[in-house]
């Protein structure tokens, strides 16, 4: 029983921080975690090519996010600048149907902070905008008006008169199918692969050969490597990483990428239609699940270059010695953890790789922030679940 | 996303899931431990790679080879809360 006293501490700790989270509001601005910026924060932003988040309060307000393009549209993908600014729109007219978007609940109070300070008094659009029921509506009756629309965002196009408008679309138009495909491919890829593999490695240590090797082919089959050594090879990474894809390294997003592609496929018109589904972290294939996909080969390669992969469900000595041998509790305690761990990495912005590594090696404040929470808890919870075997 | 950066991802990913396994970072032992500070695998890994990056980086930069990517947003509370919640998943999972 006392054994299971820490365990019990540490749930109801990591419950009381998530409370703490969404009780601090600058926690709800979270950046798209693990992830490099549109090119529109890129360039404007962070190269500082036309700096605009000092520029009006309203710009001000929305300079945590990065939805340049859920109000201005334009593609926020493309690195081409007049790609990019492609059906932009870079004055607001329409401005109640714009705050709209994303506030229809408090519609009226927001509008009437910015028309203050834009000297708009005609509030005659305010209301026609309120007539329209609805977040969907508006929504979707704004982006359809743009030309040039980003592919990901996929509106819905309905007319905001009629009174389809005032359902939510009941079917979204497809997400990117070639991106499925190529998962799915992937996928059982895996499967074939790795199963046809284990039938092969087991005939190959069947008939185990002692021919002598080379000093590159030695270390590659070497299990552990200096950590110095794997180190140094990471840190190639991420440097090719950011010459040629101009992304930095990161796996946490991929995870909430792929909730994001379910949540819009079983609940597109509820939950799909939420500010983190829609614009934070938008379904589609992209480039953080293509890594993630690689990390998991990856992983593979390096532990069939050492002749060590097995498929293993419990079998690390550490953690036998201290939660026991069951095969149920690595799974619940895994599977519990790692919903925290997520749920952190999403408010931080990033995990140990994609804020720790790739924020650090940038320099950026928010990495060591990070990581200095990151080993408060860390030690504490070891301490609590270690106890006198510390 | 083209076919072309999808593969460059895939092949980036496989590189970093290698020095992951060879590392050791795939191991619970490895993880907890420099949380007891029984074995620091993870604090060697972790800041020879951020090291070697940011030198790599910096130099390129300075060239004037590449120009960096976005930076993740610095927003105080947020990222240490998200790293303390993080923590205690870390040192329960071992992941």
């Amino acid at each position: 029983m006392a054994r299971k006293t820490p365990l019990i501490i540490i749930l109801l700790g990591s419950l009381l921080l998530i409370g703490l989270a969404f009780w601090a509001q600058p926690v709800k601005q979270v950046q798209a975690q693990c992830k490099g910026l549109s090119s529109c924060k890129n360039c404007h932003e962070a190269q500082a090519q036309d700096p605009v988040s000092t520029k009006g309060a309203w710009h001000v307000d929305h300079a945590n996010f990065d939805l340049c393009y859920a109000c201005h549209g334009g593609a926020r993908e493309s690195a081409d600048k007049a790609q990019a600014h492609a059906g932009m729109v870079t004055k607001l007219t329409d401005m109640p149907a714009n705050c709209k978007a994303c506030h229809a609940d408090d519609l009226e109070t927001r509008f009437k902070k910015y028309a203050a300070q834009l000297n708009v008094t005609d509030t005659s659009s305010l209301q026609t905008a309120q007539k329209k029921n609805n977040t969907q509506a508006g929504l979707a009756a704004y982006l359809g008006q743009q030309p040039a629309s980003v592919e990901l965002l996929q509106p819905a196009k309905t007319e905001s008169s009629s009174p389809a408008a005032a359902n939510p679309p009941a079917a979204q138009t497809p997400v990117n199918t070639t991106g499925n495909a190529i998962l799915g491919g992937l996928l059982i890829l895996g499967v074939v692969g790795g199963g046809g593999y284990i039938t092969w490695n087991e005939r190959r240590l069947a008939r185990q050969s002692a021919q002598p090797r080379s000093w590159f082919s030695e270390q590659i089959r070497k299990e552990h490597w200096s950590p110095y050594a794997a180190g140094v090879l990471l840190g190639i990474t991420c440097i090719l990483a950011v010459l040629l894809a101009h992304h930095t390294l990161g796996a946490s997003s991929a995870i909430s990428s792929i909730g994001s592609n379910i949540v819009n496929q079983a609940a597109p018109g509820t939950a799909g239609q939420t500010m983190y589904y829609k614009f934070l972290m938008p379904p589609g294939f992209n480039w953080e699940i293509a890594l993630l996909i690689g990390v998991f080969f990856g992983g593979m390669l390096g532990a069939l270059s050492s002749g060590t992969f097995k498929l293993r469900w419990n079998d690390d000595p550490t953690w036998k010695k201290v939660f026991g041998p069951q095969r149920w509790k690595r799974f619940v305690l895994g599977f519990i953890g790692a919903i925290i761990l997520q749920y952190g990495a999403g408010i931080a912005g990033g995990c140990t790789s994609g804020l720790a590594i790739s924020g650090g090696m940038l320099m950026a404040p928010s990495a060591f922030i990070f990581m200095a929470g990151m080993f408060i808890t860390g030690i504490l919870v070891a301490l609590l679940v270690y106890r006198r075997r510390y | 996303m083209d076919f072309t950066s999808t593969i460059v991802a895939l092949i980036l990913g496989l590189l970093f899931g290698f020095a992951l396994n060879k590392g050791g970072l795939t191991r619970y032992a490895n993880i907890v431990g420099v949380f007891r500070f029984t074995n620091l695998t993870v604090i060697k890994f972790m800041m020879t790679a951020l090291a070697v990056a940011a030198i790599g980086l910096y130099i390129m930069r300075g060239l004037g080879v590449i120009q960096f990517p976005g930076a993740p947003a610095t927003y105080m509370l947020g990222n240490l809360i998200g790293g303390l919640i993080f923590g205690i998943g870390m040192a329960l999972t071992g992941y």
